[in-house]
């Protein structure tokens, strides 16, 4: 199979002498430097911390309850009272994307912990371990590959029942054989540099290399590629609410209210736009924040 | 003689009142019915209030959410499965939408014995399939014996076993004398032979019952009685039906004669709604059914007419789980039946097409009785002394504790409706403010059907409908033999109460009395057991273009096309 | 050179066989009976015993599951996955009959794709102003940030009901082709696009960049002649992603826009577990996923002079190792 997610990798220019301190020690040092010479990137992280905001402590955000509502305010639209205007029920949109932030962002967050460690771990054996072990674990990831995670997440929550969790495994499972990918890429790729060798060379074990060298070296593409599957797995919950799996109601959750927002579209487009341009905003923060992971080897 | 399709079509300013005073009429009607009772109807309303004289031609665009599995029409049992079986087949007798009496179709008359178990129905003798060949009583059998028994070899399911329970066969004295038995009285079998919902008694020709299920999806191989015959069928995505030359056997009682008026009826599967809608606003279509809720308004007051009718069977229903905690305590199930706010759900969740329950039938259904003011009344003071009467505290959280245990209620509801989410969610809202904890999971079909495989131990309710426009759909939902959907268990009380009031509905055909068993039943599983909460009936709407005129909705609310016309002609 | 191509296709081989085995096993451990599917389910209850029991034996859901799995897995081979259990139809014939309409669109939209996200990098590339490069840098993100539902509805909305400029639902004609390439092309561009961006920069700073610009070649022709012809070769190893957007994307579009296809067949074959429709369009998607990337890395090698290099010294790790 080809190098699909080397994307990730493809225009990296590789950790030159330079290098020798962990490039993603140095990056967190430099960061707050370039940062004041990026407002977008300084907007995206500000985004950022707002959502997080929201899912720690929804209720300094808004006034509203995020289940219940007032029945004679039933599809109010967007005003200075109801940012997001209100659903059917009457229930505040703004107030019920605020809670709902914590839904989706655990939800995502699980999704990101699952492809991320359980990728990386394999990616990391695979690009390291050998021959024999590389070929079987990459073989396996071939087939992963092969569905579309869409497909699969499909399936899988069909096999699992739905709830928030399930899905999350689900997005996160369908994104293990990414990762994997490129964590092995990198891996290869850095055990080859001559720093490596001359560590051997001193006699540091495998072991010790890994840890100090490869691991911390082949981290930020992985970092850049689990920003960027923050957006996709709250993407994948919004394709998955549209293809009929929901979270149990009354929760809030991102993709569901603009997936159960679109029945109304032509006669109450808010109820859609307003949650989907929310999360259209929010992923493209975390794109952003991912690239610039991915610039500091540039 | 007011008309069947006046009532149907422009039933929408008087609906309101309609569940009260058409059920009470409904039951009287049906009690005083004469079997074989004809009526030479006049001008429809259409034509009266100035459609004019129907225009043959054209082509009815017609949208609606589901799509046909396959063109074998035994074997469908969604709304578009359904609705181009109707138009494509006959059967042998037509339910009267507004009456719910049975009346004529291909069968001129019918009699049973005494026991409810021998029907014999006269068959007409000018009825033929389109590929020419005579409709008889040898047509009957083959199909009532391959429906009911299914084939094997031919890999056809035994779709109608369901209806017949019993079945022994069909016996066919004379060319056109059909005689249906069973092994024990079957009241039902009447209905059940009109039933226009789910998989239906519709006749193929003998070359089709030939077919295996595989062969069956050619559609041009499939060969019925019925006004449209096939064109083409896309699986998922569209159904054409043309007319049928010579066709001259509509049901007496909806009043049309002759072929159909349109030449042709293209069923288009639109998944989404919003699309259906903007479809029929541009003119892409003329007619659309699943009309989105928030969308009926817009679209009347862009003058396209909004039809309706109320899907005659049970409502949609939170049926309780009496061998689980803590449903299997009654006042916990009565408290929920007077702890939610009918208002509410009518001014957020339902449009006037939809009514709130006030019985577990639906009011078009004969033997429906309004219990609106009693059992199914929002009074939350009474709920809540129901609950401390037997024992229920409030606790901390404000939800209710019972010897350590709290009143939380798991539901599993279907996702299918779009009503249904937002309705159990106000639902949820009233019944956590007296005190009840009330968790809903509510999924698509699949989904549905696996957790039902374990509703006895897991869930306290579940929601759903089921549609049949006769009284015996309580026994069907709730005989412990059958349905038992609220789980009762063999060698209690409740268990063999239910069994012998539920199971009277089979054994009579008087109008009398059956209203009688009717009320008894209803009375059961409302009030002394409160097996159930009905929450709202459901509705088929139809969205149409002015032009449009004269689309039936049936006993079960599907829709037949014979009488439909387009005044533009095109 | 041969070792190598029968290593890729046994690796093809390997992935087709694997994705028919996995989706076996998911369908099997489902907590569904597939019998019960088959009828409306709120009377699931009132289904005899015994048409239980005669339905699954007529579809073999009671054999046991190794016999099942072999039996399904040499039919397979065959090309034959079985009947429907919806429809009752050959899940060959279903797929043959909506594939020429998802091809149709998938490639009209891949096409699309490749365009904007050409017309992106070579603006970001050729702008000499730096908000411009930064505008036109964000749209990738900014085109795979909306639910792909959502940007179809709107534009349907807006093009079709409120313009009335192209149908809005139906496979006929070609007009009614050009709102769902649209909305599918919108995802797809977006990690096609960010790949060209950076790629177009790389090349545009390298070494015989400035060469030309020593010899005095202009910005546009720069970027024409040789720019434009290095970089666009490592478009090919996306290959894969953007075979996946497209079946994902697909099944959206297709539902939208109430279009036949594979996408709408996958997604309502899940949607009532009919197991060998989805067995068959699995293996369908595998086998095409496996096809593609074989030609990507037969053809690459070719392509590229430095892979070709590489190719000479080391054969195996070449494909991936050497691609980065």
């Amino acid at each position: 199979m080809t190098a699909e997610l080397d994307t990730f990798a493809a225009p990296t220019r590789l950790p030159g002498p330079a290098a020798e301190r962990p490039a993603f020690a140095r990056s967190l040092v430099s960061r707050l430097g370039e940062l004041a010479h990026q407002p977008i990137l300084v907007l995206s992280w500000i985004i950022v911390l707002v959502v997080i905001g929201w899912a720690v402590a929804p209720g300094l955000f808004t006034s509203y309850g995020p289940y219940t509502g007032d029945t004679a305010a039933s599809f109010v639209p967007p005003s200075a009272e109801h940012w997001f205007g209100t659903d059917r029920l009457g229930r505040d949109l703004f107030a019920r994307s605020v809670y709902g932030a914590r839904t989706t962002l655990t939800a995502t967050l699980l999704a990101v912990i699952i492809a991320f460690g359980v990728g990386m771990a394999v990616g990391l054996v695979a690009g390291f371990a050998g021959r024999v072990a590389d070929t079987v674990i990459m073989r396996v990831v071939d087939v992963f590959l092969a569905i579309p995670s869409l497909l699969l997440a499909m399936v899988m929550v069909s096999v699992l029942g739905y709830s928030t969790t399930n899905i999350a495994l689900a997005v996160g499972i369908s994104s293990i054989a990414s990762f994997a990918r490129v964590m092995r890429a990198q891996v290869l790729s850095v055990v080859t540099q001559d720093y490596v060798k001359a560590a051997y060379g001193l006699g540091v074990g495998r072991l010790g290399v890994m840890v100090k060298h490869v691991v911390p070296n082949s981290l930020s593409s992985v970092i850049a590629l689990a920003a960027l599957e923050v957006g996709t797995a709250v993407l994948a919950v919004a394709s998955l609410g549209f293809l009929g799996y929901g979270a149990p109601p009354p929760e809030p959750e991102w993709g569901l209210l603009v997936a159960e927002g679109r029945d109304y579209v032509a006669v109450h487009p808010w109820a859609s736009i307003m949650p989907g341009v929310a999360l259209a905003i929010v992923v493209i923060a975390t794109h952003r924040i991912s690239t610039s992971f991915r610039k500091d080897h540039r | 003689m007011s008309d069947l399709r006046s009532s149907i079509e422009n039933a929408s300013p008087s609906r309101n009142k309609w569940p009260l005073v058409a059920g009470i009429a409904a039951v009287a009607v049906a009690l005083i019915a004469v079997v074989g009772f004809t009526v030479a109807r006049g001008d429809s309303a259409d034509r009266a209030a100035g459609g004019g004289e129907p225009v043959r031609g054209g082509t009815l665009e017609f949208a609606l959410l589901d799509y046909q599995r396959s063109p074998d029409p035994q074997l469908g049992s969604n709304y578009a499965e359904s609705i181009v079986t109707n138009n494509i087949g006959d059967k042998l007798v037509w339910q009267d939408p507004k009456t719910g009496e049975i009346t004529p179709w291909l069968a001129e008359s019918w009699e049973y014995n005494n026991e409810l178990t021998e029907f014999t129905f006269h068959l007409r003798k000018d009825v033929t399939f389109s590929d020419g060949t005579p409709f008889n009583a040898e047509a009957v059998k083959a199909n009532y014996d391959q429906f009911i028994r299914g084939d094997e070899k031919l890999e056809i399911l035994p779709n109608g076993a369901r209806l017949f329970p019993g079945y022994i066969g069909t016996d066919t004295p004379d060319d056109h004398t059909a005689v249906i038995t069973f092994e024990k009285p079957l009241a039902s079998t009447l209905q059940a032979a009109s039933i226009t919902s789910n998989q239906q008694p519709v006749f193929l020709s003998l070359s089709t019952l030939k077919l295996s299920a595989k062969e069956r999806t050619d559609p041009k191989k499939v060969i019925g009685t019925g006004p449209f015959v096939y064109e083409s069928w896309e699986e998922q995505v569209k159904t054409v039906l043309v007319r049928r030359k010579g066709y001259n056997w509509s049901p007496p009682a909806i009043g049309h004669r002759g072929e159909a008026y349109l030449d042709k009826v293209v069923f288009n599967t639109i998944p989404e709604a919003s699309v259906r809608t903007g479809s029929l606003e541009s003119g892409t279509i003329d007619a659309t059914l699943d009309v989105g809720t928030t969308d009926e308004k817009p679209l009347a007051t862009q003058g396209f007419k909004v039809n309706y009718r109320g899907v005659s069977g049970t409502a949609i229903r939170f049926d309780f789980n009496v061998s689980l905690f803590p449903t299997n305590d009654i006042a916990v199930r009565r408290a929920i039946q007077r702890g939610w706010d009918r208002e509410a759900i009518k001014k957020t969740v339902l449009t006037d097409s939809y009514s709130v329950a006030t019985s577990i039938l639906d009011p078009s259904v004969p033997g429906y009785a309004d219990y609106g003011d009693s059992v199914l009344k929002y009074d939350p003071e009474e709920a809540r002394r129901l609950l401390e009467a037997a024992g229920w505290i409030e606790g901390p959280d404000g939800i209710r504790v019972k010897d350590g245990r709290k009143l939380v209620v798991k539901l599993l509801g279907i996702s299918n409706l779009v009503v249904n989410k937002p309705a159990y969610e106000s639902i949820q809202q009233d019944l956590k403010k007296i005190g009840i904890d009330l968790q809903l999971t509510v999924v698509p079909i699949p989904d549905w059907t696996a957790q039902r495989a374990k509703a006895q131990t897991d869930w306290n309710v579940t929601a759903a409908n089921s549609s049949r426009n006769d009284p015996s759909v309580i026994n069907l939902t709730y005989g412990p033999l059958l349905g038992n959907s609220s789980w009762l268990k063999k060698g209690t009380p409740e268990y063999d109460k239910a069994l012998d009031v539920l199971g009277k509905i089979e054994t009579t055909l008087d109008p009398a009395k059956r209203g009688e068993y009717a009320k008894a039943a209803q009375d059961l599983v409302l009030d002394e057991l409160a097996l159930t909460n009905p929450v709202y009936n459901p509705s088929q709407v139809i969205a149409q273009a002015g032009y449009v005129h004269g689309i039936i909705f049936d006993a079960q609310s599907r829709n037949n096309f014979v009488d439909t016309w387009k005044s533009n002609g095109r | 050179m041969l070792r190598y191509v029968t290593l890729k296709v046994g690796r093809a081989l390997f992935v087709v066989w694997a994705a028919f085995t996995l989706t076996f096993v998911l369908l099997f451990v489902l907590p569904v009976n597939p019998v019960d599917l088959l009828f409306d389910p709120a009377e699931i209850n009132t289904i005899p015993p015994e048409v239980r029991k005669q339905v699954a034996e007529n579809y073999g859901f009671d054999d046991p599951v190794i016999v099942q799995y072999l039996d399904r897995l040499g039919h397979a081979l065959t090309g034959d996955f079985g009947n429907s259990v919806q429809s009752g139809r050959p899940v060959t014939a279903a797929i043959l009959d909506v594939l020429p309409s998802t091809l149709v669109l998938a490639s009209g939209a891949l096409v699309l794709a490749l365009l904007i996200a050409f017309v992106i990098a070579l603006v970001a590339t050729s702008t000499r102003h730096a908000w411009v490069r930064n505008l036109v840098e964000a749209l990738p993100s900014g085109s795979v940030s909306v639910p792909v539902f959502l940007s179809g509805i709107l534009i349907l909305q807006i093009f079709s009901f409120r313009l009335s400029w192209f149908p809005a639902f139906g496979g006929e004609g070609a007009r009614s082709l050009v709102l769902p390439l649209i909305t599918l092309a919108i995802p797809v561009s977006g990690p096609i696009a960010q790949l060209l961006v950076r790629s177009f920069a790389t090349e545009f700073h390298s070494g015989y960049v400035t060469t030309s610009w020593a010899k005095g070649a202009t910005r546009g022709g720069i970027i024409i002649r040789d720019v434009f012809r290095n970089a666009s070769l490592p478009a090919f190893t996306i290959a894969g992603i953007t075979f996946g957007n497209l079946i994902a994307g697909s099944v959206i579009t297709e539902t939208v826009f109430a279009r036949k296809g594979i996408g709408r067949m996958t997604q309502i074959a899940i949607n009532t577990l009919d197991v060998p429709l989805v067995q068959g369009v699995v293996v369908l998607v595998a086998v095409s996923f496996a096809l593609i990337n074989l030609i990507v890395d037969l053809i690459y090698p070719l392509l590229d002079p430095r892979l070709r290099a590489t190719l000479a010294i080391s054969i195996p790790q070449a494909a991936t190792g050497g691609l980065r």
